[in-house]
């Protein structure tokens, strides 16, 4: 094992321990949150990062190849996608009336 | 002139998931990029083509970069928030407007929106977008405007 | 190093069957079709994770069908949520 490949590995653990992190937070956010709006700010965010970096993670492993292109590929599918899959439903639940979050204040009625 | 950059646009993406040079697959490969190259000048594009000059492209690319690095920024925010025990959010919803000329430039800033920290971007209907915060601080800067002039530079002009 | 990837890819394993909770609690439909958004784009990542476990580079592409898919039916859920139909203008 060259100091290279030693390198290689160490950036991709990192990455990879990265973009779990970010899934575990996406996963919490999405089971904590108080309504879909703010869920929906969890999901979107903390999935893409998540994705990106475990998918880049990957691509660094793999080396210079085709696979790589591919991956590298699929997060840019996931970097554009997901944003607007989370804005497909969140203008969907506004416009059926879903009603957003607000936090109670002192001197403020809830409404 | 748009036929051509929709194929070769679409003959690499043959070609990277292919990653074959075989005479076949190539020669396939171009004829389905151009059969599809035409479908979508004719109908996808017919009114406003997202293409972009050469410039356009070099800074799209530096936007893209930045754009990265905000929303490593923006799952920090919310991790922190997220991993809070108290939760300390406040949200609100806003309506802002903007004056853009192309498609690709609104569905870029509606994108770019939500993938920046604490703001999501809910509604489009025409140029108003209505945009919920998870906290005043970032409506505030979705008011300033500045995200708004990125995106002009980068696909307006 | 397959074997950490083992480890990733059952971690976010155990992630999505959490994100199902939210999918089975609601309490709004868009709540369930965020959540199953989500289990999708960890699906899509677990694949891509396998496919270095088994060595089979024909994963990617079933990763990268599974991305468009995810996608397309978030689109329709959702544009069937808002306007009660899947073709047609709308409003």
């Amino acid at each position: 094992m060259t100091p290279a490949d030693a390198v290689i590995g160490a950036l991709t653990v990192v990455f990879a321990g990265l973009g779990a992190f970010f899934f575990l937070v996406g996963t919490l956010g999405l089971l904590r949150l108080p309504d879909f709006f703010s869920r929906t700010h969890a999901a979107t965010k903390c999935d893409t990062v998540g994705a990106g970096s475990l998918l880049l993670a990957l691509a660094l492993y793999n080396g210079l190849d085709a696979d790589s292109l591919k991956i590298i590929a699929i997060a840019g599918l996931v970097l554009l996608t997901s944003p607007t899959s989370g804005h497909a439903l969140a203008r969907a639940a506004f416009r059926t009336g879903l009603v957003p979050w607000r936090k109670e204040r002192a001197g403020e009625e809830a409404s | 002139m748009r036929l051509a950059e929709a194929t070769i646009a679409l003959y690499v993406f043959w070609l990277v998931l292919t990653g074959s040079f075989a005479p076949i697959d190539l020669l396939v490969g171009l004829l389905l990029s151009a059969a599809l190259g035409v479908w979508a000048t004719r109908t996808l594009w017919a009114e406003d083509a997202p293409t972009l000059s050469l410039r356009q492209a070099g800074r799209l690319f530096v936007y893209v970069l930045w754009l990265i690095k905000e929303i490593v920024v923006a799952a920090v925010y919310v991790a922190e928030k997220v991993l809070d025990p108290r939760m300390p959010i406040e949200p609100l919803v806003l309506s802002h407007r903007c004056s853009f000329t192309r498609d690709v430039s609104r569905v870029a800033f509606a994108n770019s929106i939500t993938l920046t920290p604490g703001t999501l971007t809910v509604d489009v209907a025409d140029d108003v977008f209505t945009i919920h915060c998870l906290a005043e601080t970032f409506a505030d800067s979705i008011a300033s405007g500045a995200l708004e002039r990125r995106i002009a530079a980068v696909f307006e002009e | 190093m397959s074997g950490f990837l083992w480890g990733v890819a059952i971690f976010l394993l155990v992630n999505a069957f959490l994100c199902l909770w939210r999918a089975y609690a609601g309490p709004t439909v868009v709540d369930r079709v965020l959540s199953v958004n989500i289990v999708g784009t960890k699906t899509l990542v677990v694949l891509v994770l396998l496919s270095f476990v088994f060595e089979r580079s024909l994963y990617i592409d079933v990763a990268f069908v599974y991305g468009l898919l995810n996608f397309i039916v978030t689109l329709a859920a959702s544009r069937f949520l808002e306007t009660g139909r899947l073709r047609g203008d709308w409003s």
